[in-house]
Order: C-alpha cells, then sequence, then structure tokens
C-alpha cells in the first residue's frame, strides 16, 4: 500500500493512545478481579482493534506485537490459562512497549524497539511453560474488590477462586461457549444475520441502555475503489466515533487484507438514528452505498431524542463498554483556541458599544445592545464549555501509575478516585497533570508506610490514597489524600534547617502555618530514604508554582501518624476571569479577583518596617506590602503623607498587600497570553484588552514579590 | 515566458522606511502589515527597547522602538510614523518606523558587504545593502531585533554588549 496514509498518522496516533489507556485500565480491573472473563474480552477487543489500525497503517511493529498479545488474551479469554501475577506483568509490559513505539511513530523516529524477549515470554505462557514463580493464581483480597487495588499480591495460597477450572463463570455463559462480542475471526463468512443474533447477552446489554440502538449495516464500497483497507479502516474509525462496533463480517482481518468483493456487515450500537449513521458513512469517498437494518430499537423512544450530553451509566457491569460512547466529534485545539480569542473580541467589543451608546439616549440602540450582550454571554458560555474535559482524561493513567509504585515499593494501597466527570479548561488540565504525579507519588512513597509498619501502628495493612476532584464555587479543587505518616511540622521544620533552608533564629519563628511554605521549598526533603522516584518536597515547589501560575493554589493539611491531604485549587477556566482594575501612575493593571481578598485604604504612618520591609497590620496580621509603582518602575511614585489604597491578595495561605494609586473597579476580562518573548518579562500573567482599546497588563502577584 | 520567470525571480519586494537618518529594507514575506501609530502600553521589567504592548486584532504584540534597539538617534515622531509588524522567530513584533513603502529591487542589487553602509548601526542587524541610485537601503536582519543576550550566540553577546554599553 504506497498510498500516502500519513495524514492519518495524527488521528492514529491518539486513537492508539486511547486504546492504550482502557488497556491499562482494563488490565488493572483484571488484575483485582482475576476472574471476570468479561474484562478480558474487553482487553481483546481492544488490543484488537489496535492491531486492525496498526496494520493498516502498516506499521508493522505495532501490528506483530499485538497479535503476540491477542493470541495470549485469546488462551485467557478461553479460560485455557488462568490469569496469574507473572501474565499480568507480562501484559503490562507489552502495554509499556505498545506505549513506546507509539511514541516513537508520533516522534517520526521508527528505530527498532526491540520487544523480542516479549515476544518470547508470550509464547512461553501459551505453550504453558517458564511461567517462573510468580504463576500462582492472583488473589485478591475481598474488600480490595472495589477500588483498583495495587500492591504485591498477598501469600500464594491457592484460592479456588481463580482456579484454571474449564467451567466458565455462571453468570456469563457466552464467554466461553461463544466468543462471539469482539469484530471476530472465527465467524462464518458473508452470511450476515448470525453476526450479531447470536450474540443475545450483547443485544441485550445495549437494550437496557436508554436510548441504544443495535444497527446492522451493509456498506457497499464504489467497484472502482482501489484501496479497500482504507475505506473500511474509515468507515470503521466513523462508527467508532458514533457508537460501538461489534463485529463484522467478514471479519475485520479478512477486511483489512481487502478479501472481501465490495460489501461487508458491521454490527452497531449507537445513540444515533439510522439516517445520521448513513449520512456519516456515504461522506466516505468511495462508498458508494449503505443500508442499515435496525435490531435492536430504543426501549424509551423519547430518550432516543436526546442527542446530547452523556449516557446515564448503569452502575453495572455494562458500564465500561459503554463508558466512551459520547457523540462527539474530534477538533483541532487551535481552532478552539482561534474560537475563544474570537469570543474574547467579541466580549470587548461588546463593551465598547456599550460604552459609547451610553453617551446617547435611543431606546431601540440600548435594546439591540441588550440583546446582544445576551447572546454574547451565551455564546461565551457555550465556547468556554467547549474548552471542558473531564478530568478523567488526565487521572486514567494514574490507577497504574500506582500499582507500579507500590509494587516497587512493596507497599499495599488501594487507590480511589473520585469526581472524574468533573471538568475543566483543557489547557489548565493538561498543565496540572505533572503536578499531579508529583503528588500522588509522594502520598505512595512518603505517606504509605510499609505493610508491616501499618500493622505495628494499629493500621490496616493495605493504605488508601485517594485521588478527589470537585467543584468548590468558582474553582475546581483536586485533591490527592492519604492516610499515611503525615507530616510532622517539628521534623519538617528541623530538616530545613539542617539543610541550611532556614536559620536557627527564623527555625523558631516557625509554626505550624509555615508548613507548606517549607515544604515548597527548593531543595528541600525529608525522607529518611529517598527513593528513585521522589523525595518529599522534590517537585513541591514545582506544584506549588504551576499551580499558581494557573491563578490557582495549593493547600497542605496533615496530622502526624493520620495522613496528609494536599489540594490544589484551580479557575475553572482560564481565558475569562473576574479582576479588579487599578490605577498607578495613570497605567491601569488588572488584578484576578481571585486571589483579591478585600481593598483598604492606609496612611503611610500606618506602614511598618519588618525586616527590612514595608508591612501594615490588619487585625493582628503583618503583612507585606508591595508597592505597585516601585515595584513596575513607575514615572510618578507615591511617597508624600497622602492616604493610598491597597489590595490585600491571597496566595494560598500567605497575604500580600498590594499599593496603588487608585482602584477603578471589577470587570470581567479576557485573558490574552503574551508570546514568547514577552512572556519572559516577568510579573505578569497575561494581558487583556480594555474596552477602550487599549492593552492592560494582568499582574502575577508572587513573581512580582 | 522564460524571460518573466526569470525577472520574478530576480526581482524581490522589500518594504522599506526610515529610522532617522537612515533608511531600511525588509522583505516583504517578513512583514505582516503596517499600521498607524496607536496608543502603545508600557511594559515593565521588559527590555528597554520595548516600547510596550498593543493590540493586532486581538493579539497582543510587543512593538519595538527600532532607534532605540539600533542604537539611532531617536527621530521625533511625525505624522508618517508607523508600526509595521514583522513577524521574528515565530513571534510577531511591530517595529516603530518612519515613511514605509514597498518598493521592487533587483536581488543583483543587493551587496552583502556591511561595510558600504555608513552608519551608526551595529553591523549584527544587516543583512546587506540595496544601492537605489543615490539612496542606501540597510537591509534589516528582523530576527535579530528581539535577540537578547540569551538568545544570542557567546560571540554575538559580547559584541552585543559591548556596543550597546558603548553607545549609552
Amino acid at each position: 500500500m504506497e498510498m500516502d496514509i500519513s495524514q492519518y498518522k495524527d488521528l492514529f496516533i491518539t486513537e492508539a493512545q486511547e486504546h492504550l489507556d482502557s488497556l491499562n485500565k482494563f488490565l488493572l480491573q483484571l488484575e483485582s478481579d482475576p476472574a471476570n472473563l468479561e474484562v478480558v474480552t474487553e482487553i481483546f477487543r481492544s488490543a484488537h482493534t489496535l492491531k486492525g489500525m496498526s496494520a493498516t497503517m502498516g506499521y508493522d511493529q505495532l501490528t506483530e506485537l499485538a497479535h503476540e498479545m491477542e493470541n495470549l488474551l485469546e488462551h485467557l479469554r478461553t479460560g485455557d490459562t488462568p490469569v496469574t501475577s507473572g501474565i499480568v506483568d507480562t501484559l503490562f509490559s507489552c502495554f509499556d512497549t505498545l506505549g513506546a513505539i507509539i511514541n516513537a511513530i508520533a516522534e517520526d523516529r521508527p528505530g527498532q524497539i526491540d520487544y523480542s524477549g516479549l515476544v518470547s515470554d508470550i509464547r512461553a505462557i501459551v505453550n504453558g511453560a517458564g511461567l517462573g514463580p510468580e504463576a500462582e493464581p492472583i488473589v485478591v483480597p475481598e474488600r480490595a474488590r472495589e477500588p483498583v487495588a495495587a500492591g504485591p499480591s498477598p501469600e500464594p495460597e491457592p484460592s479456588p477462586e481463580p482456579e484454571p477450572s474449564p467451567e466458565p463463570a455462571p453468570e456469563r455463559p457466552e464467554a466461553r461457549a461463544e466468543p462471539a462480542e469482539p469484530p471476530e475471526p472465527e465467524r462464518e463468512p458473508p452470511a450476515p444475520p448470525p453476526v450479531l443474533e447470536i450474540d443475545e447477552a450483547e443485544r441485550q446489554k445495549f437494550a437496557a441502555i436508554p436510548g441504544m440502538r443495535v444497527m446492522r449495516l451493509t456498506v457497499q464500497l464504489d467497484s472502482e475503489c482501489l484501496l479497500k483497507s482504507v475505506r473500511v479502516f474509515m468507515v470503521f474509525k466513523k462508527l467508532a466515533q458514533l457508537g460501538e462496533v461489534l463485529g463484522s463480517a467478514p471479519p475485520v482481518e479478512a477486511l483489512e487484507d481487502e478479501k472481501f468483493e465490495t460489501t461487508f456487515q458491521v454490527g452497531l450500537a449507537t445513540h444515533e438514528g439510522s439516517e445520521r449513521v448513513e449520512r456519516a458513512i456515504l461522506a466516505i469517498a468511495e462508498i458508494s452505498g449503505i443500508e442499515v437494518e435496525t435490531l435492536v430499537e430504543p426501549e424509551e423512544t423519547q430518550a432516543a431524542g436526546e442527542s446530547s450530553g452523556r449516557v446515564s451509566r448503569p452502575s453495572d457491569q455494562s458500564q465500561m463498554t459503554v463508558a466512551r460512547k459520547t457523540q462527539s466529534v474530534r477538533v483541532n485545539i487551535a481552532r478552539l483556541d482561534t474560537l475563544m480569542n474570537l469570543v474574547g473580541e467579541l466580549v470587548i467589543n461588546r463593551t465598547r458599544l456599550a460604552q459609547i451608546a451610553s453617551g446617547f439616549e435611543i431606546a431601540e440602540l440600548r435594546e439591540a445592545l441588550d440583546q446582544t450582550s445576551r447572546l454574547t454571554a451565551e455564546l461565551q458560555d457555550e465556547v468556554m464549555k467547549t474548552r471542558m474535559v473531564p478530568v478523567e482524561h488526565v487521572f486514567n493513567r494514574f490507577p497504574r501509575m500506582v500499582r507500579d509504585l507500590a509494587r516497587a515499593d512493596g507497599k499495599e494501597v488501594d487507590f480511589v478516585v473520585e469526581g472524574k466527570e468533573i471538568e475543566l479548561d483543557r489547557t489548565i488540565l493538561d498543565e496540572i497533570s505533572d503536578p499531579l504525579i508529583h503528588m500522588i507519588r509522594n502520598a505512595v512513597d512518603h505517606g504509605i508506610a510499609s505493610p508491616e509498619r501499618r500493622r505495628v501502628q494499629g493500621k490496616p495493612s493495605r493504605g488508601t490514597v485517594r485521588l478527589a476532584a470537585y467543584r468548590d464555587r468558582n474553582y475546581v479543587a483536586i485533591e490527592v489524600e492519604d492516610d499515611g505518616e503525615g507530616i510532622d511540622p517539628e521534623r519538617v521544620f528541623d530538616r530545613a534547617l539542617a539543610r541550611g533552608l532556614v536559620t536557627e533564629d527564623e527555625r523558631r519563628a516557625l509554626g505550624a502555618d509555615d508548613v507548606l511554605r517549607v515544604v515548597c521549598m527548593p531543595g528541600f526533603s525529608t525522607s529518611e530514604k529517598v527513593s528513585g522516584v521522589s523525595g518529599r518536597g522534590v517537585g513541591m515547589d514545582a506544584v506549588k508554582s504551576k499551580t499558581e501560575a494557573l491563578g490557582g493554589f495549593v493547600i497542605i493539611d496533615s496530622e502526624p501518624g493520620r495522613g496528609t491531604r494536599t489540594t490544589l485549587k484551580l479557575p475553572l477556566t482560564l481565558a475569562i476571569v473576574q479582576a479588579l482594575m487599578v490605577e498607578v501612575s495613570s497605567e491601569t493593571y488588572a488584578v484576578p479577583l481571585g486571589t483579591v481578598r478585600e481593598t483598604h485604604v492606609i496612611n503611610p504612618e500606618d506602614i511598618k518596617t519588618v525586616r527590612n520591609a514595608e508591612a501594615i497590620f490588619l487585625r493582628d496580621e503583618t503583612i507585606p506590602l508591595l508597592r505597585l509603582d516601585g515595584a513596575l518602575q513607575c514615572e510618578h511614585v507615591l511617597n508624600g503623607t497622602e492616604p493610598f489604597p491597597v489590595v490585600i491578595t491571597e496566595i494560598g495561605p500567605r497575604l500580600i498587600a498590594i499599593g496603588v494609586h487608585s482602584l477603578i473597579g471589577q470587570q470581567e476580562i479576557v485573558i490574552s497570553t503574551l508570546d514568547k518573548f514577552l512572556k519572559r518579562v516577568e510579573g505578569f500573567a497575561g494581558a487583556t484588552i480594555l474596552g477602550s482599546g487599549r492593552v492592560a497588563l494582568i499582574l502575577d502577584i508572587p513573581s512580582l514579590m | 515566458m522564460d524571460d518573466k520567470g526569470f525577472a520574478v525571480e530576480r526581482e524581490m519586494q522589500l518594504v522599506a522606511f526610515k529610522v532617522g537618518r537612515e533608511e531600511f529594507g525588509v522583505d516583504v514575506k517578513k512583514v505582516e502589515g503596517v499600521i498607524s501609530m496607536v496608543d502603545i502600553t508600557r511594559m515593565p521589567r521588559a527590555p528597554h527597547f520595548v516600547e510596550g504592548i498593543i493590540n493586532l486584532r486581538g493579539q497582543i504584540i510587543a512593538v519595538v522602538d527600532l532607534a532605540d534597539r539600533l542604537g539611532i538617534e531617536a527621530p521625533e515622531r511625525g505624522s508618517a510614523t508607523r508600526i509595521v509588524v514583522v513577524e521574528a522567530q515565530d513571534v510577531k513584533v511591530g517595529l516603530i518606523v518612519d515613511s514605509p513603502e514597498v518598493i521592487n529591487i533587483d536581488r543583483e542589487d543587493i551587496e552583502s558587504s556591511p561595510a558600504l553602509a555608513s552608519s551608526e548601526v551595529e553591523t549584527s542587524f544587516i543583512r546587506g545593502v540595496v544601492k537605489l541610485g543615490d539612496r542606501l537601503l540597510i537591509l534589516l536582519d528582523v530576527d535579530r531585533v528581539l535577540t537578547d543576550e540569551e538568545r544570542g550566540e557567546v560571540g554575538e553577546i559580547d559584541l552585543e554588549a559591548g556596543e550597546t554599553e558603548a553607545g549609552e
């Protein structure tokens, strides 16, 4: 296939990575519930799709490795081979290697990644040989079933449960008898009806979901079509966007090898109506016809009309099969950014129009403007929503990470994830993923103690790490909590002293409120045993500065012996925020309202000097004073005896009083980011365009200090 | 046909402008547009040659006082003063200049020797000079305009730092 498929590469990479994510997710699920053959089927399905995609694109390494994996999975699926921790580890290594190959493809350096060792491991397992000492079936403690369990499998005492019994799990008879769910190889050729009909169980599953239809599509390719497999790939891709592909006749392999005439059939479970499916498929080049047979109609017809929003998820097993089936279109993030910028300009122009109109008493004009304002606000709201993505996108990779960390440290950790569905601006989400990695690593490496130590402390030997997201007024809070050792402030301060981060005098002045600040000092680490992955504090300074750069802040709550909770409070969205506009020396600056606690007018005689720096006293608190005119080298600097306003800003637990010349008022501003040249200038988080068309800079208080 | 093709190759369009007494040219492909002077917002803590920032159709860009940047005696701004927006190292930046115009030149008229330029201008900003009758145009290397100590190569840093100091 010499044709240029490279245009599909980006798409391929994205989808391959998604498959990899779900592979990891399902394998973790399998590890905690080894008898669940349905999960094996899911893994098989994903691996199979990945193999098909790779073959279409001509990525032989991926195809080969996926193929080997598939062989192994086939054995697991039929129950011939019990799921052991050794197999799970091998599969995880496979996923990692697949990830490495995909990355190599993404970066256009398709170097030879050596996976021959893996292949021989897989073959050894398949041939029933050489499983090594880890061949024991996985035994999962009863209570660990629900949250994702991570950690070394306990004593290898044989359990009756995952016995390699030829008897299939009773509640899933079809899993063994008829391995029919995924795009299936061993179906009979183009005879269409059997493909979906046999699978009554699956039909039932989808029928149980409100608004879900099961369809059988007969797709007719143009007789002139030269690249049938590419068209097939595009049809499958399109169908995957519309719903879930339930298999095909002839099987996918045959389709990929172009072993068919011009028609083939595909099963589809979808929320869409048949018309929409038809149109979507016919939009693909060289498709000459499509016939849609609806096998399962939605139970409640009115539910079928709901085309927006997400599927309400039943809490049973079928959840995992439908989890990703929302109707969506992929949009380049750059497009969304452009859209956001345009809306931003519209907002600015609206403000400007309103200003002009305020000079005239024209009722119609005002009415039209009100209408425009309302529409702009709605548009803005909608565009913002398109930028929001569930935190799930980032959270999904953590269960695997926790498992690996726990295993490496010999710890037992239950990882609980809450609030996956909470949405955040996509840019913010991308930015916080590294900070979250640090926080979770800290929790596992330093929060949770070894099982032995925990038992001595009278705690359950399995520790719990909880990752939760929730809405908190105009913020989204993301917290990582562990029930581990906790942070002992005195130990932290002693350590800081020992590291030379604070002087003896400073050490004496430190109190419980200073823990966060000290922990976030660059170069701080209290771990007795600094692991290869992290030392407590390494990265906390990075976590703090990243969060603050996004307009958020960090809170650490900890009780020695009981555990630690680190919370990130993040703004919902970056693009439009409320700001307090201030003036110094005839220049206007914006202070994000999220950081403003209050404003005051102070008299110069109330300013004290503390440690050679100016400060003000407010309700027994000493707050450092930053005079903006001086900090920004303004032409006109206040030094007289006149009172002046201060804005008390709150950056995490820290208060800073910003001295200005006058307060202009509160206003909604659209944040424009600064280009890479301007970004290097410290002190500003961005800029905004005022109603007058002029530009005002947005202050970044921490970097001004 | 052949003739024309040849001519297209040889010809080059420049945006020519003045800064003080000197005349400069920038390859038209590097120019995003020319706008009239607008209110410029001062950007504290930015390098001294950055006059400030402006709103260019919704995008915030830096405006450079080219005279300051090139070490030329600052001309008075007047009705002919414009902002030429160029793209330098993937960043849009406005340059404050006088009397911009688009001219056609013959590539063959470009001479690489900076020695021809009379001028007070640092050679590192000069890509060549163009003689047009009795006019002498300095071809400006716009990528260098934003280059500062961090970006330049070591040799250039010393040169630049030294000359800047000498100039001030």
